[in-house]
């Protein structure tokens, strides 16, 4: 425990500083001071906030269709190009078999798959020297059936690639996905009871 | 550890920031540290990351507006994207749904120490 770790804290996973909004009450982080107190301690003074908020949230979650993605392998020598067209391919196979994923997006891992467009596109010489690439073809469809159909038939398509190894088995089911909104509702609409059990 | 800002030129958010990111739904929160809480890079950053500066970085990763909320008190700037990411954890394609990496995305970003 020291001021780094507990400055992490205070601003994780959290949107406005002023007004981080609790159902029991709204807390402003900009006020407080750190201080060292001794290994392993934290002293914290100066803690402000407002009275408990009159709107509570509440999150929904929906139907929100079927995701199914597959991850292929492309090796040295110019790994990186062998997967760009594969990447081409992709989207030109999805039309010629005419499958309409509500989504569909080819991602790099070991270049942009968690780093996204901030990341520089490798540069040539480098590229050809990559030793292998994973693509991650990921699709979503409005049915399990659309879904089932690609998985069944794109495994084939990237199954016959030449020096590309793929995980032939075990392919997992396409997931449901459950959507999720937040909203806010009046907290004088939540009525809460609470029950004590005793358990020996 | 000391941090030197040279009079001029770039610096790199990795050298002079600590991030940690995660998510609210399609909301993404990025808390930017000024290292060792120096006072010098808070000022630095607070002036430099900007929301613009920060939708430039991201691109397309960025489909909304862009909060940067300053925390002097622990020398920190917590950044929002409004809809960051692609729909939230549950519905995108992305594999980083809850944007854990996005604060290490947001350190590879280079500001003018100059003006």
């Amino acid at each position: 425990v020291s001021r780094q770790t507990v400055r992490e804290q205070l601003v994780y996973e959290i949107l406005d500083p002023k007004n981080y909004i609790t159902p029991d009450g709204t807390a402003d982080f900009t006020t407080l001071q750190l201080e060292g107190a001794g290994q392993n301690r934290v002293r914290i003074t100066n803690m402000t906030g407002k009275p408990r908020p009159d709107m509570l949230k509440v999150g929904i979650g929906y139907h929100g269709g079927f995701l199914f993605d597959i991850v292929q392998w492309f090796v040295w020598p110019d790994a990186l190009e062998k997967a760009r067209y594969a990447e081409r391919n992709f989207y030109e196979w999805l039309k010629w078999a005419d499958m309409k994923p509500i989504e569909a997006d080819a991602q790099y891992a070991g270049i942009n798959m968690c780093e996204g467009p901030t990341v520089p596109w490798p540069d040539e010489e480098y590229a050809r020297d990559i030793p292998e690439i994973a693509v991650r073809f990921a699709t979503k469809w409005n049915t399990r059936e659309e879904a089932e159909t690609f998985r069944k038939e794109f495994r084939r398509v990237i199954g016959c690639l030449p020096g590309s190894p793929f995980k032939q088995y075990a392919l997992p089911a396409p997931t449901r996905i459950t959507a999720y909104r937040p909203t806010l509702i009046p907290r004088s609409e939540v009525h809460t009871t609470l029950k004590i059990k005793e358990v020996r | 550890m000391t941090v030197v800002i040279p009079e001029t030129g770039k610096m790199q958010l990795k050298d002079i920031c600590y991030a940690r990111s995660g998510d609210k739904g399609d909301k993404s929160n990025i808390g930017l540290q000024a290292i060792d809480f120096d006072e010098k890079v808070y000022e630095l950053i607070k002036k430099k990351v900007t929301p613009e500066a920060v939708q430039a970085h991201f691109k397309e990763w960025s489909k909304g507006n862009v909060h940067v909320y300053p925390m002097d008190n622990v020398k920190a700037l917590n950044i929002v994207l409004d809809h960051g990411l692609d729909g939230g954890m549950t519905t995108t394609l992305r594999w980083d749904g809850t944007g854990k990496a996005m604060c290490q995305a947001l350190l590879r970003m280079y500001i003018d120490v100059d003006c």
